[in-house]
């Protein structure tokens, strides 16, 4: 009997953890989601009590630390005068383009610096060299050459993308095992197809994570580059908010730019779920 | 049975990174005939993955010649299975499998049927859709063997295909193996470490030594072509495995 047991046990086994395995994968995101969005709400509802507790109960003046509702009237004023949309609009059409520009230029450059060890020679020291240096400093540089344009807002927020996304590009096109690679000769892949069907999937997990951090670069250079030149966007907001005297409305120009950096994170990491589902 | 592939007088020298010479291989010579199964067998370091990465056309720098009667077209007629199963782990089961024919542009209904025959053939129809993950170890070596068969290549060259398994998991793979010999009659070149192996599957065996490189003896099997479980016991499976022991010490 125990043999029969033994035989028989392998099988049925494997049936039930696919079955379980399924059923599972239905209920988690499902319930995680809800949990997710209960802690945070949760997060937020303390953040704002002891806000409040914190400026009424210490007597903060206004103008250091207004209350958590004259924020949100100072937001609500920005709706109703019609100017959220224009000044957040044009925050995330730059974002948006730096950060899919130089996430092309940053792949396009570890790919060659991948590629050729002659380039990798001559420039990867230079590339650390200029990732080691304050971008905030060359930026008062971008706009004596530019000018008050949106060409130095783009140029700082590309200098801020591409590092991230050439390192992640160089790191991951090295991910694909020596096996995988013979494959790939042994099949006689031409050097586009090899990179579309091996190099770029293997390196997906590397390039996401970068994305994670280029994302946020992008939003810090196009907060920077407005902050310093533009007329128009969040970070035009701010200086607006800090020149007046309008705590609120500063107050409430860093909100808006956290809940933007929040969604451009979740979009990289909404990305990452679909893209590497294989990996899970 | 016609010859199908003659190594002749190969020799391979290896330049170590520190300067100095590695003679992988000295003037060995092998006849691979059709349809045939040869096992090469020798200590670690004796250049068998040396002498079928040159087969497989992965390394053209090498002294002697390896004699074709047809010669392997690139891309097309190798098949190669590497001693750990290298699937995409981006890929299904079934788009792993149908990797080689995607490489080739081959979109055609034959080459689909002949997937399936083949995910058939190694018990992974079932798995199809599932990603590499969430595959047991032989189960995706089976996905390698039917990778490497999928395309229709001439001769398969395996290089310890079932040196990461189990023992239980390896003979079971060894008859899977012996079954796709049978519906396909491929030429293959099997690396193995194992007498055992070597005996059950082969039907010649070529045994090396190492230092240098070289093909001591050939021998061929003293076994019927139809092989099962029971052949492992039968007195010429352990007197020629024994015998191919001795010759490795
Ligand atoms: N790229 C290389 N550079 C230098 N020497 C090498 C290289 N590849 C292999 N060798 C040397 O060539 C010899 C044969 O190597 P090979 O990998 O063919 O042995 P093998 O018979 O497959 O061994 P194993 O059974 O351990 O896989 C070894 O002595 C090894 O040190
Ligand atoms: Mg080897």
């Amino acid at each position: 009997m125990s043999t029969g047991t033994v035989t028989r046990g392998p099988a049925p086994r494997e049936e039930r953890d696919r079955a379980g395995g399924g059923a599972r994968a239905r209920n988690r995101p499902a319930r995680g989601f809800a949990v997710r969005i209960l802690t945070t709400a949760a997060y937020l509802a303390v953040i704002l009590a002891a806000w409040y507790l914190y400026v009424t109960l210490a007597d903060v003046p206004s103008f250091l630390l207004p209350e958590p509702g004259e924020v949100w009237d100072a937001g609500r004023e920005l709706v109703t005068e019609g100017q959220l949309w224009p000044h957040l609009g044009y925050t995330l059409r730059n974002i948006a383009l730096g950060f899919v520009g130089g996430s092309l230029v940053g792949i396009l450059l570890g790919w060659v610096l991948w590629a050729s060890r002659t380039v990798r020679e001559i420039f990867a020291p230079y590339m650390v060299l200029l990732q080691a240096a304050p971008k905030i400093a060359v930026a008062p540089l971008l706009v004596l050459w530019f000018g008050l344009s949106l060409t130095s807002q783009y140029a700082l927020i590309l200098l801020l993308v591409f590092f991230p996304m050439t390192a992640a590009t160089m790191l991951g096109l090295r991910d694909v095992p020596a096996d995988v690679s013979t494959l790939g000769r042994l099949l006689h892949l031409s050097r586009w197809r090899y990179l579309r069907t091996i190099q770029l999937p293997a390196a997906m997990p590397a390039l996401l994570a970068g994305a994670k951090i280029a994302v946020i670069d992008a939003m810090t250079g196009a907060f920077l580059a407005e902050y310093l030149s533009a007329d128009r966007g969040l970070g035009y907001l701010m200086v607006l908010g800090n020149t007046q005297n309008d705590t609120p409305l500063l107050i409430a120009a860093v909100v808006l730019t956290v809940a933007v950096g929040l969604l451009g994170f979740g979009l990289v990491s909404l990305a990452e779920r679909r893209l590497l589902r294989w990996s899970r | 049975m016609s010859a199908f592939l003659s190594v002749r007088g190969i020799s391979k020298t290896y330049t170590a990174a520190n300067g100095s010479k590695v003679v992988a291989l000295d003037d060995v010579d092998l006849d691979v005939a059709e349809g045939e199964i040869v096992a090469l067998i020798g200590p670690s370091g004796c250049g068998k993955s040396t002498l079928l990465r040159m087969v497989a056309g992965l390394d053209t720098d090498f002294g002697g010649e390896l004699a074709w009667t047809v010669e392997p077209r690139p891309g097309k007629d190798i098949g190669f299975v590497f001693q750990e199963p290298a699937l995409l782990p981006w890929r299904t089961v079934r788009r792993n499998v149908s990797l080689g024919l995607e490489a080739q542009g081959d979109k055609s209904p034959k080459g689909r049927e002949r997937v399936g025959e083949l995910l058939d053939l190694v018990g992974l129809t079932d798995f199809a859709g599932s990603f590499p993950k969430e595959l047991s170890g032989g189960m995706r070596q089976r996905a390698a063997i039917a990778r490497a068969l999928a395309y229709d290549p001439r001769i398969l060259l395996m290089d310890e295909p079932f040196g990461a398994l189990d023992a239980i998991t390896r003979d079971r793979l060894h008859d899977d193996l012996l079954r796709i010999w049978a519906t396909t009659r491929k030429t293959i070149i099997l690396v193995t470490h194992s007498v055992e192996e070597a005996t059950y599957l082969a039907d010649k065996v070529a045994v090396m030594t190492a230092r240098p490189g070289r093909i001591k003896a050939v021998h061929e099997v003293p076994l019927d072509r139809d092989r099962t479980p029971r052949t492992r016991q039968l007195p010429r499976f352990a007197e020629f495995a024994g015998m191919l022991r001795q010759e490795l010490e």
